[in-house]
């Protein structure tokens, strides 16, 4: 916006600011007077302006005339005028667009007066055009920074501001001083508003350098410190921070593929397709771990809620979720499993494990197969509800019930073999307690060595 | 999709006719752009990394005074790549325009309201291009028939991402 200015009368005036100073403003002349025509009134000595042609540049020092470049009517110009003092012996220059149009070493009079005018001066000069964002300095400012000044509407040197008006407000508000130094102007004469120059604030705009949704998504490949963000990590963190994965909340895609320190979440890993692909250290988010973990994990893996569906291909350490092993764990383990909660379905591909090094310890229930081969002992508390396995080389020592069959629920018979009968005794207890049946004989042989019965 | 670029009326740039006004309204700052010239202001920003797939600008003004009628918005893009043959001193490449409008304008002056263009001819914009984004009000457009200025709040770039 510009502040328009079309009469005998009509400026913006206050009392004169002495001494060095710089003032500029965006100056347009809407009607050709043919008449002297003031810019800035700057006292009686100091005086922007036009000659009486109504368009050639005119600075007037009290007793010389300086004139300088042609103007055209309905044209925005920027327009500087800036003076080392008021004494004699100071120089000063007026800028057109930024470069040199007029200018001295020295004056032919002292600068003198009680007040200072825009778009008018104390001869009744007055303008028939347009002023737009008007700044003051108490400081000669250089002809760089002149140029620097001229297409922003905000300052860009602040030191030694003495008045900003940048005119983008309207009706009474079209004068507001925004410097905060409190150099207000007063209106005179019936003023209003049209529009100003393609000049733009010159705030920098806001650019996203990466996505956001709640929270980081990615961050890129190799952060040398560690990822901690107070909130979630939703997600994925990092390809290989070289230091933890600590999130305050949850983080519910992935972390990370080679962390080497531990990813310790607070909270839960809520969705999360893979983990990790290597693991230095320990996995044990407080909450639920949803999908899977880890391909190869070299601490212990110990999530202190469930572990919903698989956990791992290898891992040297433990699996002692506190919670529910849902699916399936691993396929070699070389220590012990110990759940403090039930496996539900399976563990890895219809039986638990290929082979278990170490014991298989369930507190609660073995819901549907073991193993093929356990060197250890299988001792849940509760029930082994389908099939163990085919060859256990340990004591099979069940608290509860055998629910359905041991070896083969497929099998349409019930075979049992001693294989050396010598060696061998089949003991019912408690035979007052006991029935060994034989639901179809047809089908069914008890083999003791060689005999058959 | 993600937010990649957000322009405000303090951010914009203008060529040198026919450029919408900054002004304050209610304190806030706002480019009215006139009803009777199409009008123009610029923004510039360098796309940021990870800058991926479908462009959609987001327009949010309100009416300065029109409570009946729509408006109508062309928005462009010129995505500068390093070391195209671009003499920027002299030229601009702005991708051919996508027209977007809203018939029907809030029925109250000052009323806030987002007008959702997707920019089907985007300039291939990809990461660490230099990009310019033209909002400009399409006053010839038949769907533009409110009166008075539209103050544009922010312009709002966003991605795929």
């Amino acid at each position: 916006m510009a502040i328009r200015f079309n009469a005998s009368g009509e400026s913006l005036s206050r009392s004169r600011l002495a001494g060095a100073k710089t003032v500029m403003a965006w100056i347009y002349i809407s009607t050709d007077r043919n008449d002297y025509t003031a810019f800035f009134g700057m006292g009686s000595n100091e005086i922007v302006a036009t000659t009486a042609t109504g368009t050639t540049l005119l600075f007037y020092d009290g007793t010389i005339e300086y004139t300088g470049t042609n103007l055209t009517a309905a044209t925005w110009y920027h327009l500087a005028y800036s003076s080392q003092g008021d004494a004699l012996t100071d120089d000063w220059a007026v800028y057109l667009n930024g470069v040199s149009d007029i200018s001295a070493g020295a004056r032919s009079a002292i600068s003198a007066g009680t007040n200072m005018y825009l778009g008018n001066d104390e001869y009744s000069e007055w303008l028939n055009g347009r002023l737009a964002h008007v700044k003051i300095w108490n400081a000669q400012l250089t002809q760089a920074e002149i140029q620097q000044e001229m297409y922003t509407i905000r300052p860009q040197r602040y030191a030694n501001l003495w008045c900003w008006m940048p005119m983008i407000e309207t009706g009474s508000s079209r004068d507001n001083e925004w410097s905060g130094s409190g150099n207000t102007w007063t209106e005179n004469g019936t003023l209003s508003d049209e529009d100003g120059p393609p000049i733009s604030w010159g705030m920098k705009p806001w650019v996203v350098p990466f996505v956001a949704s709640g929270g980081p998504t990615t961050y890129y490949s190799t952060p040398a410190g560690s990822i901690a963000p107070a909130g979630a990590a939703s997600k994925r963190t990092s390809k290989t921070p070289a230091g933890s994965v600590t999130p305050a909340g949850a983080a519910s895609k992935r972390t990370s593929k080679y962390p080497s320190g531990s990813v310790g979440l607070a909270g839960a890993l809520a969705a999360a397709r893979t983990v990790l692909a290597s693991v230095g250290g320990a996995l044990a988010p407080a909450g639920a771990l949803v999908r899977s973990t880890a391909k190869g994990l070299a601490g212990s893996l110990a999530p202190a809620g469930a572990l919903v569906r698989s956990a791992r291909k290898t891992m040297a350490g433990s699996l002692a979720p506190a919670g529910a092993l849902v699916r399936s764990t691993a396929k070699t383990l070389a220590g012990a499993l110990g759940l403090a909660g039930s496996l539900a379905t399976q563990l890895i591909g219809g039986v638990i494990e290929q082979a278990v090094g170490g014991t298989l310890a369930l507190a609660g229930t073995l819901a549907r197969a073991t193993s093929i081969t356990v060197s250890g002992a299988i001792t849940p508390a509760g029930s082994i509800a389908r099939q163990i396995g085919k060859t256990l080389a340990g004591a099979l020592g069940l608290a509860g019930s055998v629910v359905t069959n041991w070896i083969s629920p497929s099998a349409a018979k019930l075979d049992v073999t001693l294989s050396d009968a010598a060696q061998t005794t089949l003991t019912i207890a408690n035979a007052a307690q006991t029935t060994l049946t034989i639901a179809n004989a047809a089908q069914t042989t008890l083999t003791i060595g060689d005999a058959t019965v | 999709m993600a937010t990649r670029f957000v322009g405000t009326p303090f951010g914009a740039e203008f060529p040198a006719s026919n450029y919408p006004q900054l002004t304050l309204s209610n304190r806030r700052p706002v480019l009215g752009f006139d009803a009777t010239t199409s009008e123009t202001a610029y923004w510039t920003f360098v796309a940021p990394q990870g800058w991926t797939g479908t462009v959609t600008a987001v327009i949010s003004y309100a009416m300065a005074s029109a409570t009946t009628g729509g408006v109508a918005f062309d928005v462009a893009l010129e995505a500068i790549s390093s070391g195209d043959a671009l003499d920027t001193d002299a030229s601009t490449s702005f991708d051919t325009v996508n027209a977007g409008n809203d018939g029907t304008v809030p029925g109250t002056a000052g009323y806030m309201e987002q007008l959702s263009i997707t920019l089907t001819n985007a300039d291939s914009i990809a990461a660490a291009d230099l990009v310019r984004v033209s909002v400009a009000r399409d006053v010839a457009d038949a769907a533009d028939t409110a009166t008075g200025d539209c103050y544009v709040f922010a312009v709002e770039i966003r991605d795929a991402a």
